[in-house]
């Protein structure tokens, strides 16, 4: 298995300024996966599921609180920099936004070269050239600065970057949110073709479940710093378990006004439930539209006192963290 | 083998951009050329003067107490010292001092600043902690005390001032690196130069200085005029510049007594003082519009008059058919009427080109478009709030009346009232230091009499309708306070508070979860049913389009390529743009296959003057007709698009 997250805990610390008892916010709360050289992996979720701080701890920009993260079956979760060097160039990040994810003041072929010098390797104009030539830019962009480079242009800059160390895994956050839809529509080709010709894997997160579907085999589906469902990507779009990835493939917009109008919608009432403070029992309960409108009272008993695990549903590898999924 | 057919690398790169030097730009900001220049005169009459004048500074003449002759063009004083060498001294004094204790504050300000907002934690708390304590350092004291020990302590004496300014000043410099720093710490950038295991000094020296050098720039010339300020004040009560040495602070002290019998004495250093400072505050200006021209100035509150144009477009006017008006009722009907709307900004690039469309009661029309096809600017140019110096043609009128090249006065009446703009993105539209109900009443009050109470009762009301589920809490929470979703909801709110007749919304979703936004959308079209209000709902989002539109223009580089009911756009979209945007959205549930793209356009400036089609390069149909601008040919039932191919279309249907 090339990359391993068991029980991965992140909290920051509550308003107050301090660890409350509880931890303070928990961000990434018990998160486990594993993922096999090669293999995709789309995690999905909307604003304050904890799917950027995920991400950032898999690369260790930050450092969990428990858990572990094995690389090759070798725990990096508390390891120092310096010990993290192989797993920085064999695992890459590629960060959300376009537009500032280039230094403003350094020309593309410096930006692309950095990984190179940090892994201590040789700046060669070569290498460069040949990453900004897999992902379809000349070698007239290496000599522009990222202003002048249109964001289509910049995210693929960015992956060239990542792609100068020969890595085995990309993580990507967000990678097509800032840009157009005819360009969004190009890197994820892009990355589709990456992926056949190098054998990458990825770690994709977007809170477009569309975009997910596109380029990854896997999906999970994140809300409150939890994995709430795991399946292949037919699974979750054609037997979606947990109410609250039925509510988001419900929500999103489908360019075709007859089936749009018609359809069904399943609205959840309220806002994304504030995080701060230890929580017994699911927390999506507050806006679980099973829970308010289908369950009675005995059987709610179960979601308000159990927090739910993911257990396997349906297929074999299809998990679902609810206590009444169908 | 390329993974992107459509790759352009090799082939066709963009020609290079014009890239203008910062040297140019900053040519431009007259007053700080002329600071510059200013400064750089008076450095040199500080060396030269002394080099050539006959007299020297030290030196006593028979002359006492004269006032300019021209053997003395400054004068002299009452020991008879010439006060030209005197001045010139002093000047080349003062100066120093200046270069000498700018240097040490950026120097050591930016190493500390850079390396405790970057560090953060501890380092970030001991080094702040300690700049703090150096600020309680009492200058005049410190000053006080070299000054006795003048005779015995190493070093020139004028080192001594400046080495007490230096201690002072280096705070500034320090605070603000540190703040540039704390900023640039969690750019994507910099988060991806460490996740590639870039070490910390590297990071520090290649990403956070270059970014932090253009605030240090900026802050020098100011550090320079307040440290002339300084040292001058110090020489005047006694503790700077001992004599003989002479400094511009030491020639006013002594000439203070004397301001009104022997004028000479005091003024030209006076004014030097003066000079100086204006100087090195004007420099420091022209480098912040040259280095971050972000802090340069607009225009009065932004919203600029345009001036409406009569007469054509100086473009070679297309003979485009002015769009003939939608089936609901006549074009007398309609809400909402432009014709022929061009923008051009103030260079001759056209931003807008020959836009036509109508939004009757009731109806949502969708404005869709990737980046840069003018959509938004649609909208500001319905508001009137283009950019400056952009020029208009064309009409645009709301319910009759013409909208382009009204003053504010005249629009007052219509902004926020008639017609109304729902932004972008919640959580910058809403001002931060206001309550929501603060800033509701500020929307809705303009012009009513009704008591407070009674206009409160009515807002909460909106906000309930909104969906907001504690509208009498809400209304007294700040902006922060809320959520993404909720702050959409109170921007919506006081967009249609007031009930107005036409909305706009620009791209109100895209700052939105995809369930957040399933609810605001079916909220804005709920309220343009009820109201029988026009919505012109802009975005580039084909999915929210076919959930709320009821018509839709397509744009592409400034103008409408395709138009017509949304059932046209989606079942039978014409225009190859149009086709190609629809294909290139993943869908849930398409098998994971390659999206439809189409072929990258040459970067670079887009000529929107030109004769031919604009989406000609990369159109896959293409062919010689092309080359003359396609109007929108009418294919029937309100159904236009601008493509030759449409014609043959036109005919079948």
């Amino acid at each position: 298995m090339l990359l391993e997250a068991r029980d991965v805990k992140k909290s920051y610390m509550s308003r107050r300024g301090r660890k409350d008892s509880h931890g303070g916010v928990a961000a990434v709360d018990l998160v486990s996966f594993g993922l096999y050289g090669g293999a995709t992996l789309g995690i999905v979720g909307e604003s304050g599921c904890g799917k950027s701080t995920l991400l950032r701890c898999l690369v260790r920009l930050e450092t969990p609180d428990a858990g572990q993260i094995l690389y090759r079956g070798a725990d990096l979760s508390r390891s120092k920099e310096r010990d993290l060097r192989e797993f920085r160039r064999h695992v890459q990040w590629v960060p959300q936004n376009p537009y500032s994810s280039l230094d403003p003041r350094m020309l593309i072929r410096r930006v692309v070269a950095e990984p190179l010098i940090a892994t201590g390797r040789r700046d060669d104009d070569g290498e460069v050239t040949a990453a900004l030539n897999s992902v379809g830019l000349g070698p007239w962009a290496a000599q522009r600065y990222p202003h002048e480079l249109s964001g289509g242009e910049r995210q693929r800059a960015a992956i060239a970057r990542a792609l100068v160390v020969s890595p085995q895994l990309l993580v990507l956050d967000e990678p097509v949110s800032a840009l157009d839809v005819s360009v969004r529509a190009e890197v994820l080709n892009l990355l589709q073709d990456l992926r056949t010709e190098y054998g990458l894997a990825y770690i994709l997160v977007a809170h477009d479940l569309a975009v997910v579907l596109a380029v990854c085999d896997r999906v999970a589906v994140m809300y409150a710093g939890q994995f709430v469902e795991v399946a292949s990507a037919e699974d979750i779009s054609g037997a979606p378990a947990h109410p609250y990835t039925r509510a988001l493939l419900s929500a999103v917009p489908i360019p075709d006004p007859r089936a749009e109008r018609a359809r069904e919608r399943i609205l959840l009432r309220g806002e994304p439930a504030p995080l701060s403070g230890a929580t017994i029992g699911c927390r999506f309960r507050s806006r679980c539209p099973v829970y308010l409108e289908v369950l009675d009272a005995q059987a709610k008993t179960q979601c308000n006192e159990v927090a739910p695990t993911l257990q396997q549903a349906g297929g074999s590898s299809h998990t679902v963290a609810c206590h009444y999924p169908d | 083998m390329e993974p992107d057919t459509n790759a352009a690398d090799g082939a066709a790169a963009p020609p290079a951009p014009k890239r203008e030097s910062q040297l140019r730009s900053f040519l431009r900001h007259r007053a700080a050329v002329a600071s510059g220049g200013i400064l750089l005169l008076l450095v040199c009459a500080a060396i030269i003067v002394p080099l050539l004048w006959r007299y020297n500074y030290t030196q006593l003449t028979n002359s006492l107490n004269t006032p300019p002759s021209l053997a003395h063009p400054l004068g002299t004083d009452a020991l008879g010292h010439d006060m030209l060498a005197q001045t010139a001294r002093a000047l080349g004094e003062s100066l120093m001092i200046a270069a000498v204790v700018t240097a040490f504050a950026i120097t050591v300000g930016s190493i500390v600043g850079l390396v405790s907002g970057y560090a953060g934690g501890r380092v970030d708390m001991v080094l702040m902690r300690f700049t703090d304590l150096i600020m309680t350092i009492p200058l005049i004291a410190l000053a006080a005390f070299l000054a006795n020990k003048a005779g015995s302590l190493a070093g020139p004496q004028w080192l001594h001032i400046a080495f007490v300014l230096a201690i002072a000043i280096w705070t500034w410099p320090a605070r603000l690196v540190r703040g540039v720093a704390l900023r640039l710490r969690s750019e994507d950038f910099v988060l991806a130069a460490r996740a590639s295991g870039v070490s910390r000094t590297r990071i520090l020296a290649t990403h956070l200085l270059p970014n932090a050098m253009s605030q240090v720039l900026v802050a020098a010339p100011i550090i320079a005029a307040v440290s002339i300020l300084a040292e001058s004040g110090l020489s005047f009560i006694g503790f700077g510049v001992q004599p003989p040495d002479t400094s511009l602070g030491v020639l006013v002290a002594n000439a203070q007594g004397e301001m009104f019998t022997q004028p000479w004495l005091f003024y030209p250093p006076g004014l030097l003082i003066v000079l100086i400072a204006l100087c090195g505050n004007f420099l420091g200006d022209g480098l912040r519009d040259t280095l971050d021209p972000r802090g340069a100035a607009m225009g009065a509150l932004g919203l600029t008059r345009t001036a409406r144009e009569t007469g054509t477009p100086p473009a070679k006017p297309t003979a485009r058919p002015l769009l003939a008006g939608p089936d609901i009722g006549g074009p007398g009907d309609a809400l909402l009427s432009i014709r022929g709307l061009s923008v051009f900004l103030s260079d001759g690039t056209a931003i807008l080109r020959n836009v036509s469309l109508e939004v009757g009661k009731g109806e949502v029309l969708a404005l869709v478009g990737e980046s840069g096809a003018g959509k938004s600017t649609v909208g500001n140019a319905i508001v009137g709030t283009l950019p400056r110096r952009s020029k208009t043609y064309g009409e645009v009128r709301y319910e009759g009346r013409q909208l382009l090249g009204l003053g504010f006065r005249a629009f007052r009446s219509i902004r926020g009232r008639a017609v109304s703009m729902i932004l972008q993105d919640p959580m910058t539209c809403l001002n931060p230091v206001f309550t929501v109900g603060r800033q509701l009443r500020e929307a809705y009050v303009h012009g009513r009499q009704e008591s407070r109470g009674v206009v409160e009762a009515r807002l909460v009301e909106i906000l309930a309708i909104m969906g907001i589920r504690n509208p009498r809490h809400c209304y007294r929470q700040y902006p922060h306070e809320l959520s993404g979703g909720m702050k959409q909801r109170v921007a919506i709110a006081m967009a249609t508070c007031n009930e107005p007749g036409l909305i706009i919304a620009d791209e109100p979703t895209t700052a939105l979860d995809v369930t957040i936004q399933a609810d605001v959308v079916d909220l804005l079209r709920n309220h343009c049913v009820k109201a029988r209000a026009g919505m012109l709902f802009i975005t580039h989002d084909m999915g929210l389009v076919a959930g709320i539109a009821d018509r839709v223009a397509v744009m592409y580089a400034g103008s409408i390529v395709e138009y017509g009911t949304v059932e046209d756009i989606f079942e039978r979209p014409t225009m190859p743009y149009t086709k190609a945007l629809l294909g290139a959205v993943p869908r849930v549930g398409q098998a994971a296959g390659r999206l439809e793209t189409i072929p990258r356009v040459i970067t670079a400036s887009r000529n929107l003057n030109g004769d031919s089609c604009p989406f000609a390069d990369r159109c896959s149909v293409r062919f010689d007709r092309c080359a003359e601008t396609p109007p929108l040919l009418p294919l029937g039932d309100g159904h236009y698009a601008a493509c030759w191919h449409a014609s043959s279309l036109a005919v079948e249907a």
